[in-house]
């Protein structure tokens, strides 16, 4: 044992270098893997940390304030079986916010609940709680304050009936009521008590009278159906104008991010296995360094067991440290740079779980264990004379000549292939970066294509209009006639259905106007053309197997319809689980429906932003005017970043990776590259040598990981795409972009190299020759 | 006509963890073109030192050294490993060839570095094995070769650019002793036909090959015999009894 901890110690000592190396590699590979874990841990079941945390109700009950009072339903409510606890009766009204220069009508506004840990209460995740009795502030919903770049402590205004009132934010909060991600349509901000009645928005919002929310937990938290109906039967007609369980809700909020939870699971299982493929080449290629010295080793008497125990002890205690050195940046690099991918997921920052650090701490150890195993039985093999002789395995292949090319390529060419797994470890190290970057560079693509031309999602149009209650269809109509530049005008409302004998509604869109105009993103058949007929959103076709010519019928306003299918469309809004109707289809139930919605085509030229902005002014707030592009803009814009990030902390592990391979090669080479100096290689030569072996494993992981990027990202993207009932799409592919990802990958592999190789360049010869 | 090797005052000082070692103190050499000489002594008077020194594998801490004409001390590295392809052969007593490369490739590397056409190349290195009975070697891999074939490759490998000087370092050192003659009648051979050769050994019998035999201890040359006939070592052992070496 003596002998063992006397050889560790001064392998560590001798090959500082190496010990050093080996401790950075394990270290990232750390790093990578906790970062992984933690990128898995926000990607899945955000919503039930969130839902656990608020105390979320598994169903909430919207009931009409001109039906019931609050402390009707409050008392009836909490006594009906089934019913464990109910939240307060949350007031809830509708208006329109403006942040400087933007705005957005339709959002909600509530009060603070008296409870802090009542059912279904906002969590705050940023600022403060209100003041008692504090007046004019409020508490935002945090996925608007992202939206709208709005941290505690700035200042916001809301429409009330006497014109804009200015609030300061003090808190944000998250809550899991509808959907916690970003990009999803907003849960309520928050006002102290009795801000509503001081705002004067008790009685009316921007949009209609809002209603009252409670939410209910449940002895039994699927029986939510049962539920319904007793709290239908004890309530007064109509008293209930909706509900959402927490089920479904949860599962339209999951379905809404599996693009990104898909993408980033694909990073996870990427970057654990860049850990592993680091890990592997490290340890592996440590022990190979030292062949010459096992040989010696076994030549003084040291056996099989004792060797494996000296390596053992080496890694073993290496990945121990850097383990806990990888931990604590890995968490540093995740709470600092995965902000944006906690936000997309509803969820708080990354905190360091113990999990995870026992978790990786384990893999980290493990693998370490595992490679230095995998390594030693193949060192131990190698004859003991062999070894001390040539200090490396004996060729199993003949060689070939060396290729008739400049010698310090063929050099690296034969030295390249002459190891194969130290080649492959590295090349596949590489080929994560590569697959990282065509997947980052193809997905950012495609959001720019769909961005570039919004009718692809629905949204065709120069300007979209959202009138408020304050003013009437017909004076939106009057505005927009008196606008010259206006081409072409569309209306559009959204209204619930329901297929016969089921009780959840879906939602249609109902336009009318100069339809022909607009580009409408179909996937089949045409737009209709007659009240009778309907176009339908993928998600719904495809699930319920709808297809055109078919007769579909359901109840709108439970009045039965019936339409004709003649065309399939692109849906981005509720995993596709939508409808395209005709105006006049609703008008025969509906007579005096009422439109919000406006878009409009402008002559070409115009400036978006500019008339967005006049003709907001022109109705004093009372429309909110919306430029194309600037929503689309919003949703598209956190996935490229969310990306970029992970490429470049994958990009910065393929370097560490690529400085691995090339310290361990040049250390195990260090006697080859003394004999190609002494017979009049230059340094030059040799540094040109390294620097091509790193480049031509590049360029073997791009051809590699070329193809295989390209069809796993579009197959990826199209795969979600139709699981989100968007519809199958056919990622565009950015030619210049994968060609530039040769040069970026080249570049990372010579700059990993480049230290290792100058280094070997000026070995002395007559050291190395000696000592090795 | 410039002489093959000439040094002047050549003086090597190594510092290791701050204690001074003087390996050479003080070289005056010259060898003429054709010579064989041999440099003897014990382990650690400095022969591989001024070997090494000598071939540009190392530079001196003092003194002036020049190789057929043109003065080496002073060169860059980059320029010095030119001279090691050019100028200069190594034949080292661990042989050290290049494990991942075939003979073949072994013996080329250098010539390939000077950029000669390999038709060319070829066509010596197939003169050069086939003299030195290893023809048949030539797509063999280092570790599949004895010891004795191994010396044969390194030697191929020194002479394939037609050095001025061949520089060998105990050639004998881990061959048996029959393998260890045909090594030494292998370099006699090169030797009568022109090639100028600076050996060291501690072996009497492997100095006697040569036509000067140099006593080294210390760092500093004793003094020299010149031996007309090849010897059997018994002189020079004899000598070195004398001398205390």
């Amino acid at each position: 044992m003596n002998a063992i901890i006397r050889q560790v110690k001064a392998n560590l000592l001798s090959h500082k270098l190496q010990a050093g190396l080996i401790l950075l590699a394990l270290c990232a590979a750390a790093t990578l893997l906790a970062v992984s874990l933690s990128t898995l841990y926000v990607a899945q079941g955000a919503y039930d940390r969130l839902f656990e945390r608020t105390l979320g109700a598994h169903l909430w009950l919207y009931l009409n304030p001109e039906i019931v009072s609050e402390t009707q339903f409050d008392q009836t409510l909490t006594n009906l079986p089934g019913i464990a606890k109910a939240s307060p009766a949350y007031r809830t009204i509708s208006t329109t916010f403006f942040f400087g220069k933007r705005s957005e009508s339709g959002l909600l506004l509530r009060e603070w609940p008296a409870d802090p840990q009542a059912v279904a209460h906002p969590m705050l995740t940023a600022g403060r709680a209100h003041l008692p009795d504090e007046k004019d502030t409020i508490i935002l919903d945090r996925n608007v304050a992202a939206h709208f770049n709005i941290v505690a402590g700035d200042d916001i205004e809301v429409l009330t009936p006497a014109g804009r009132r200015s609030l300061s934010v003090v808190g944000l909060h998250a809550s899991p009521e509808i959907c916690p991600y970003p990009h999803c349509f907003p849960v309520a901000s928050y006002l102290n008590k009795g801000g509503l009645q001081e705002l004067g928005l008790l009685t009316s919002g921007d949009i209609s009278t809002g209603y009252i929310g409670v939410g209910l937990r449940l002895h039994d938290p699927v029986a939510v159906e049962e539920t319904l109906q007793i709290a239908e039967e004890s309530l007064p007609k109509d008293a209930i104008s909706g509900w959402a369980d927490w089920v479904s809700t949860r599962r339209h909020a999951d379905a809404a991010i599996q693009f990104q939870r898909t993408l980033l699971v694909t990073f996870s299982v990427v970057a654990g296995l860049a850990a592993g493929i680091l890990i592997a080449n490290t340890i592996s290629g440590a022990v190979r360094a030292q062949t010459r010295q096992i040989g010696l080793l076994k030549a003084v008497g040291f056996t099989s067991g004792q060797l494996t125990w000296i390596y053992f002890s080496e890694s073993l205690l290496l990945a121990s440290l850097a383990s806990l050195a990888g931990l604590i940046a890995g968490y540093s690099i995740a709470v600092s740079t995965l902000r944006s991918i906690t936000l997309m997921f509803g969820d708080t920052l990354v905190r360091p779980d113990p999990w995870i650090a026992l978790f990786t701490s384990i893999a980290i150890l493990s693998l370490a264990v595992l490679f230095t195993f995998l390594a030693m039985r193949r060192a131990l093999r190698i004859n003991a004379v062999q070894a001390i002789r040539t200090g490396a395995e004996r060729p199993k292949r003949r060689g070939v000549h060396l290729p008739r090319l400049p010698i310090p390529l063929a050099i690296s060419l034969s030295d390249t292939f002459s190891q194969p797994l130290r080649t492959s470890l590295t090349v596949l190290g590489l080929v994560t970066a590569v697959l990282t970057l065509i997947a980052a560079i193809t997905i950012n693509h495609t959001l720019i294509s769909f961005s570039s031309n919004p009718g692809m999602l629905g949204f065709d149009g120069d300007l979209f209009l959202r009138r408020t209650k304050f003013i009437s269809e017909a004076e939106v109509h009057d505005l927009i006639a008196q606008q010259s530049d206006v081409t072409a005008v569309y209306a559009e409302r959204w209204y619930g259905f329901k297929f016969p004998g089921e009780q959840a509604y879906l939602n249609a869109r109902f336009r009318e106007g100069d339809l022909k105009e607009f580009q409408f993103p179909l996937i089949e058949g045409r737009m209709f053309t007659s009240p009778d007929e309907a176009v339908v959103g993928y998600g719904l076709a495809r699930d319920r197997n709808l297809k055109i010519g078919d007769t579909l019928d359901i109840l709108i306003a439970d009045q039965p319809m019936m339409f004709r299918i003649v065309g399939v469309y692109r849906e981005s809004s509720n995993l596709g689980q939508m409808l395209l109707l005709p105006s006049d289809a609703l008008r025969r139930v509906l007579p005096d429906f009422e439109t919000y919605n406006f878009a409009l085509k402008l002559t070409p030229g115009a400036d978006l932003k500019a008339r967005a902005a006049e003709l907001s002014a022109l109705t004093n707030d009372k429309v909110s005017v919306l430029a194309s592009g600037d929503d689309v803009q919003e949703v598209m814009n956190t996935l490229p970043k969310v990306m970029t990030a992970l490429t470049v902390l994958l990009g910065c592990f393929a370097v560490v990776g690529v400085l691995n391979s090339a310290v361990m090669s040049t250390r195990e080479r260090q006697r080859e590259i003394g004999l190609l100096k002494s017979v009049g290689m230059t340094p030059n030569q040799v540094l040109s040598s390294i620097l091509a072996g790193a480049a031509g494993m590049s360029v073997l992981a791009y051809g590699i990981g070329l193809p295989v990027g390209i069809l796993l990202i579009r197959w990826l993207i199209d795969a979600v795409a139709s699981w989100t009932g968007f519809g199958p799409i056919d990622p565009p592919i950015n030619w210049l972009g994968l060609f530039l990802v040769l040069p970026a990958i080249l570049s990372l592999a010579v700059l990993g190299a480049f230290i290792p190789a100058f280094r070997a360049g000026r070995l002395n010869v007559t050291e190395v020759l000696r000592y090795e | 006509m410039n002489t093959a090797i000439e040094t002047q005052d050549l003086h090597k000082t190594y510092r290791t963890d701050g204690v001074e070692v003087e390996a050479l103190r003080g070289i005056d050499l010259t060898i003429e073109p054709g010579e064989f000489v041999s440099v003897m002594g014990p382990s650690g008077c400095g022969k591989s030192t001024l070997l090494h020194i000598l071939g540009g594998l190392d530079r001196p801490t003092h003194g002036s050294i020049f190789i057929a004409g043109e003065r080496i001390d002073t060169l860059s590295e980059s320029k010095r490993a030119v001279l090691r392809r050019k100028t200069v052969g190594f034949v080292f007593q661990t042989y050290n060839l290049i494990p991942n490369l075939s003979v073949a490739d072994n013996v080329d590397l250098p010539a390939l570095l000077v950029k000669r056409s390999s038709g060319l190349v070829s066509e010596q290195r197939y003169k050069l094995l086939k003299v030195l009975n290893i023809a048949d070697k030539a797509d063999a891999f280092p570790g599949e070769l004895s010891g004795g074939e191994m010396q044969r490759v390194a030697i191929a490998r020194a002479l394939i650019n037609r050095p001025t000087v061949l520089l060998v370092d105990e050639p004998t050192g881990n061959l048996d002793t029959r393998s260890g003659a045909e090594v030494m009648e292998l370099l006699r051979h090169f030797h009568l036909s022109g090639q100028t050769i600076l050996l060291v050994t501690h072996d009497p019998k492997v100095a006697g090959y040569a036509g000067r035999v140099i006593f080294m201890r210390d760092g500093l040359f004793m003094e020299q015999m010149e031996l007309t006939v090849p010897s059997n070592g018994s002189s020079i052992l004899s000598r070195l009894v004398e001398l205390e070496l």
